[in-house]
């Protein structure tokens, strides 16, 4: 009973995610619009380096096309150990915050379906 | 035709989106012909493959025939390959 | 109605895939061509096919749209994934204006060497040869 129940929790999950990617893709190809519309002088562009705690490989893999997906960042490399993910970033105002958005937001969605 | 001149509306969207979509197709011809290395150029072949799924899109509209889907299903699966193979074949002449 | 909602749904669509196109041409370096297409160009053509799933509402025609938007979704970021690594290897030059390159100390260090799955396909392609 508790499995079925486990199972059904994680789908439902898997259903909010889905949505959530989504509204990730519609608002990232707003901004990228609206960057490409005005000019471009705002921009602060960077490699930035960010570790990661995930084990499981499908969950690397979504975390990393998750990435491409959010407005402003593009996944480039990977550690061969997969410990450390390299980001291409548009807006590298706050190096600190941005790479708190990718730990705190993406990767706990993540792990909440995949572990 | 014939049956378009029913909804004006929708005729007048047909056109103005093939219209962007030709625009949009110069715009990666001049990428294309300038881009200052390869992976420039590459990138613009994907940028193509989506232009032309839009494009079917836009003619399965204007003739009502959704039979031409099927095209830009072959289109969606055949430009990942060719985007994988590229990046495999730069990936070999640099470590050569 | 149903009109006014596919036409708009079809002209945004297109709107996106020019803006798409405008990006390419108006950024400064491989990295940030990247970044338009892969997100207005797959929400683009989104947009475009759910305007003919609601103009032609048949089984096959939406179960065709499901597939082309499921392939684009996942493959587009892995695609410019994998060739953005590749263009960083092959030193394509960055444009003006970064503030940060972590990935260059790290590739100076040593810590991006020994892929696991260079070496897979390299020993595959030594047998074969």
């Amino acid at each position: 009973m508790r499995s079925i129940l486990n199972i059904f929790v994680r789908f439902v999950r898997l259903l909010l995610f889905i949505l959530y990617y989504l509204k990730e893709l519609v608002l990232s190809s707003l901004y990228v619009a609206w960057d490409i519309i005005t000019p471009t002088d705002l921009m602060r562009p960077g490699f930035v380096e960010v570790p990661i705690d995930l084990k499981n490989e499908t969950a690397i893999i979504s975390l990393a096309n998750l990435i491409s997906m959010t407005p402003g960042s593009l996944t480039v490399d990977m550690t061969p150990d997969k410990t450390k993910i390299y980001i291409h970033a548009m807006y590298l105002h706050d190096k600190e915050q941005f790479v708190k958005k990718i730990k705190g937001e993406l990767e706990h969605k993540i792990r909440l379906i995949f572990e | 035709m014939t049956i378009l001149a029913t909804y004006p509306v929708l005729n007048f969207a047909i056109h103005f989106s093939f219209a962007c979509l030709t625009i949009a197709l110069f715009a990666g011809l001049y990428r294309l012909l300038t881009g200052p290395s390869l992976p420039d150029r590459i990138v613009v072949m994907d940028l193509v493959a989506s232009l032309v799924i839009g494009l079917i899109i836009t003619y399965i509209m204007l003739t009502g025939k959704p039979v031409y889907l099927n095209v830009a299903v072959v289109i969606a699966l055949l430009v990942f390959m060719g985007n994988i193979a590229f990046a495999k074949y730069l990936k070999r002449r640099i470590e050569q | 109605m149903m009109e006014w909602i596919v036409s708009i749904l079809l002209i945004s669509g297109a709107l996106f895939m020019l803006v798409a196109a405008i990006g390419v041409v108006k950024l400064s370096d491989v990295y940030m061509r990247m970044h338009a297409i892969t997100k207005a160009a797959s929400l683009g053509a989104i947009l475009m096919l759910a305007s003919v799933v609601l103009w032609h509402p048949q089984w096959i025609v939406g179960i065709e749209a499901l597939m082309v938007v499921l392939f684009v979704i996942l493959t587009s970021p892995i695609g410019a994934h994998m060739l953005a690594r590749v263009a960083y290897r092959m030193k394509v030059p960055i444009g003006d204006g970064y503030v940060m390159d972590e990935l260059k100390d790290a590739i100076e260090k040593g810590d991006l060497d020994g892929d696991s799955e260079n070496k897979i396909t390299d020993s595959i392609d030594q047998e074969k040869i």
